[in-house]
């Protein structure tokens, strides 16, 4: 074999993946401020920091209260809208390009259209005060309860394709006979949807699931376009902390740290999520 | 065929979903719409089609603010997206070949590095990578983004490529080495061509990343003027504050390449999608 | 042009197994041979180590006299026919079959003019434009042939390259292939498992069993004198009656005891017989030399059976006659027996034997009657029941 083909892509892979994530592991454990000055190893001063940090506490709180929140939802408009999809409908191509789109589109760039909608003199607040609701009218990006969620609607509008695309796939890989003897056999549709379909798509759960749950865990770009991470860190999460403390603040080492906290807590969901889905699809 | 029969039920369920597809495209109409209303409408009738088109914040816009213009960040995402799915796709598939063929032990253990990148962190290694750039030159550049992306995602390319070139008949190689071809022209003129379908979902997915990310491009281009497109949105919103037309042309710009390639592309796209993750 | 020499060569794999084992051969110049066997039995493996396909981990391969164990594929100047045909999906037929000569860096106006050569020898003029999936099976099958003779190379190498094919285009190009290697005379190794090739095909034929040279010889050689049971059983089809016999001495001189009966050993049969008195063996006799009394001496040794089973194939009658005798069933008769169909075996039940005689097909036989068959004495083989070997 010539191994020396694989060389340059290995350096690539070493240094960014091997080299460089134990760089940044051992910074977590240092007071580095990203100066020539160097690193001072200051134990686990960082971790008792975060957890004497409002602001962090509030951001590790946010992270899964959004990221848990939207694999849910996400996954169950998804999967409604592949099983309305699949087969019979005439403008079934059309319309799942329709719902796919927004995948393909800058995160960013989107959430700033989302936070026109959101806006106080926005369609959202028009669109209550014209069905004779103005007391619904709100401030949502200005408020500490309703920001969060607003974040939450924009992830949804951009993945919900995503994932009506993985369960379509799945959905693609049933056989014929079995919608067709579970029709013949009487069932009705939410038995057979329950008995026969989900236990089919385990596997499109399983894959749908671990991916939007990473997504969610990682959300930055929406926050940083709708509110910043306000009012007053309501909208925090651990990637807007990382990405504020280390490059605006020049904490390096605290950055680095909240950066390890959010690769643990990666590690942890998706792989715990994925073991469930996993025994979960074997038992089926 | 009773699956694929159409009754009266089958038509409500499809002009049901076509209204949430509607729905679910307002936002893109408030942005083709709104980038032509005089600004005043967006907010005294935002769902109405404008009164008068005016399309003069394009130029404005296209002018931009500040140190950055949307002509050049667009060119810079460009050259980043395309000079990283190059060096990805050159530098991957020559590695996947190598591991897939490997049979041995040390084929595998190759394989397993490249594949537990895929689940290292890579918010971990932002913070040393960047410092490390910083010393020898590579932050606020095209290169140093194309050899971070080049880095970032070798393990899904070589991910993608591996599962593919494992199931691909040996027949095709040993074929053009005993026609006398040497490693570097059967690999280059019989493997490569092969590999076009992986190598498509490849394109498809790394190039999607690169342009679409905001994270990375914030971190090492900043304040430099080879920032890419998202970070030019980005700071030209905190200047335009709610002038909401020229944000939108602005938005617009950044969007439009990507929306053309998906209307061109969109069913490779797809498939390029739910290929790339279940494979 | 060249021949091909092998000494001692072996394969073993990182995992113990000998996939080719002690192989001494040399195919001579211009020669066609044969490799034949059931598969697992090396013959590929044997065929790729000469293409510098596969390792060869002892002994040495020479061509043209010159060790070439350690030369790389393109150095050997070899070429090759794949099972598969191994056509390049996204080349033409006219850069399939230029890709050999390009690799070789010989110049385009050679290589136009060397592939319509190639083409027009092989029909394939009007197809050059195409790619290989539209192409049919039997021109791809001679695009494949095409890639390999336009390099006019010292060796053709071809592995089982009309196992692809139906039946019909099988018989067409078993003689085109036999046609053009005459024509070009390069020296050529074909691996093969179906035996009807290996006999129809081939100059000398080689068969292989779990990597070890079982004989070497002519098509009739193999035929008439198959040097061991596993050979018998595996050439010829109908395959080779076998019955389990012992020679005993009787009050006119040597006899054998088959299934209860006895029946007087022919003066044609070998002397060597008698060094076996008292002790089992067995006895095979082709389909062929199986008679009808009518057309048979008197003198000519009778067996007699129920006839299960008449099939008739317009020259001839298969009749199938099942006969009280024990059957052999050694390992390596059992070995052709899965290779070809597993139920084949004990179809005749508890000490019977499943015969099957070619008849005339103007001789009348009923199903369920019982039927007496001649042995032509001088066809009968004898073999070592424990080593298989030939009694001669």
């Amino acid at each position: 074999m010539p191994w020396a083909w694989a060389l340059p892509a290995l350096f690539f892979l070493v240094a960014i993946h091997y080299v460089a994530v134990a760089a940044g592991a051992w910074y977590a454990f240092t007071d580095w401020s990203g100066t020539h000055a160097g690193a001072k190893y200051v134990g686990l001063s960082n971790f008792r920091q975060i957890l004497h940090d409002h602001t962090a506490r509030t951001a590790l709180v946010n992270t899964v209260e959004l990221a848990v929140s939207f694999v849910v939802i996400v996954n169950v408009v998804g999967l409604v809208l592949a099983l309305t999809l699949h087969r019979t409908l005439k403008s079934r191509n059309v319309v799942r390009s329709l719902f796919f789109a927004p995948v393909v589109l800058s995160p960013l760039a989107t959430a700033y259209v989302w936070s026109f909608v959101f806006d106080y003199n926005g369609p959202l607040n028009a669109f209550f005060k014209a069905i004779g609701m103005p007391s619904a009218q709100t401030s949502w990006l200005g408020s500490p309860t309703w920001a969060l969620w607003t974040i939450l609607v924009v992830l949804v509008w951009q993945f919900a394709g995503l994932a009506m695309v993985f369960y379509l796939a799945g959905l693609q890989g049933i056989p014929d006979e079995l919608w067709e003897a579970s029709a013949v056999d009487g069932a009705s549709t939410m038995f057979r949807l329950r008995r026969v379909i989900l236990p089919q798509l385990a596997p499109a759960l399983t894959v749908s699931f671990t991916f939007m749950m990473i997504l969610g865990l990682r959300v930055f770009d929406q926050v940083m376009a709708l509110t910043g991470g306000g009012p007053v860190d309501a909208t925090e999460t651990l990637a807007t902390q990382v990405y504020k403390q280390t490059w605006v603040y020049g904490r390096f080492g605290y950055g680095a740290a909240l950066a390890l906290v959010l690769s643990l807590l990666i590690a942890v969901i998706a792989l715990v999520q994925l073991v469930v889905f996993r025994a979960r699809e074997r038992r089926l | 065929m009773f699956l694929t029969r159409y009754t009266w039920r089958t038509g409500l369920r499809e002009v049901l979903l076509l209204l949430v597809a509607a729905v679910w495209w307002l936002p893109i109409y408030f942005l083709a719409v709104g980038s032509v209303k005089p600004n005043e409408q967006n907010f005294s009738s935002p769902f109405a089609l404008p009164s008068r088109i005016d399309f003069g914040v394009y130029s404005q816009a296209w002018k931009g603010s500040g140190n950055g213009t949307l002509g050049r960040s667009l060119e810079s995402s460009l050259i980043i997206t395309i000079a990283s799915i190059v060096a990805l796709i050159v530098l991957g598939s020559l590695a996947a070949y190598v591991v897939a063929r490997a049979s041995n032990r040390l084929g595998n253990g190759l394989y397993l590095l490249f594949v537990l990148g895929i689940i290292l962190p890579f918010q971990l290694a932002i913070i040393p990578t960047y410092s490390a750039f910083r010393h020898i030159h590579l932050v606020g550049n095209y290169a140093g983004m194309v050899v971070l992306w080049t880095g970032l995602l070798m393990p899904l390319t070589v991910f993608l490529y591996t599962g593919f070139i494992r199931a691909l008949p040996r027949d095709y190689e040993e074929a053009a080495r005993v026609d006398g071809a040497t490693r570097m022209r059967t690999f280059v003129r019989v493997v490569f061509p092969l590999l076009r379908p992986v190598t498509g979902t490849v394109a498809i997915l790394t190039g999607l990343i690169v342009w679409n990310d905001f994270f990375l491009s914030l971190v090492f281009l900043s304040g430099t003027k080879n920032v890419t497109l998202p970070v030019t949105v980005y700071s030209y919103v905190g200047v335009y504050a709610s002038q909401w037309n020229l944000i939108f042309a602005t938005v617009v710009v950044s969007v439009v390449p990507m929306l053309a390639f998906y209307l061109f592309a969109q069913k490779n796209l797809i498939r390029g999608f739910t290929g790339g993750i279940k494979t | 042009m060249a021949s091909v020499t092998f000494s001692g060569v072996d394969k073993t794999y990182p995992d113990g197994t000998r996939a080719v084992d002690q192989f001494n051969l040399e195919v001579e110049d211009g020669e066609f041979m044969i490799f034949v066997g059931p598969s697992g039995c090396g013959k590929t493996t044997a065929l790729r180590m000469v293409a510098g396909l596969e390792d060869i981990t002892g002994g040495e391969l020479r061509i043209d006299g010159v060790r070439v164990n350690d030369l790389d594929p393109r150095e050997r100047d070899v070429a090759m026919v794949f099972q598969n045909y191994a056509l390049y999906p996204h080349m033409s037929v006219y850069d399939n079959i230029a890709f050999p000569l390009a690799s070789q860096g010989i110049r385009k106006s050679e290589i136009r003019e060397r592939v319509t050569k190639t083409a027009a020898l092989l029909g394939l003029d009007e197809h050059l434009k195409r790619r290989p999936r539209n192409l049919s099976g039997g021109q791809r099958q001679r695009v494949a042939m095409g890639r390999a003779i336009v390099r006019q190379p010292r060796v053709f190498l071809m592995d089982e390259p009309l196992s692809n094919l139906d039946a019909k285009l099988r018989v067409q190009m078993r003689a085109e292939i036999s046609g053009l290697q005459q024509e070009l005379g390069v020296t050529t190794i074909y691996v093969t498992h179906d035996q009807v090739e290996a006999m129809t095909m081939g100059d000398r034929i080689a068969v292989l069993r779990k990597g070890v040279l079982q004989q070497l010889g002519r098509p009739e050689d193999l035929y008439d004198h198959p040097a061991n049971l596993f050979v018998a059983t595996f050439v010829g089809s109908p395959a080779m009656n076998l019955f389990e016999v012992s020679p005993v001495e009787g009050e006119n001189g040597l006899e054998l005891r088959i299934g209860g009966r006895r029946i007087a050993v022919p003066p044609e049969a070998p002397a060597a017989l008698r060094e076996h008195i008292g002790r089992r063996i067995a006895l095979g006799i082709r389909p062929e030399h199986l008679l009808h009394p009518r057309r048979a001496d008197d003198s000519a040794p009778r067996l007699s059976g129920e006839v299960t089973l008449v099939e008739m194939l317009g020259f001839e009658r298969l009749v199938h006659i099942r006969l009280r005798a024990t059957p052999i069933l050694t390992e390596d008769v059992l070995e052709v027996a899965r290779d070809i169909d597993a139920g084949t075996l004990d179809r005749a039940g508890e000490g019977h034997v499943m015969a099957v005689a070619r008849f005339d097909p103007d001789v009348d036989v009923a199903v369920n009657s019982t039927q007496d068959v001649a042995l032509r004495p001088e066809k009968m083989l004898f073999f070592e029941l424990e080593s298989g070997r030939a009694i001669v």
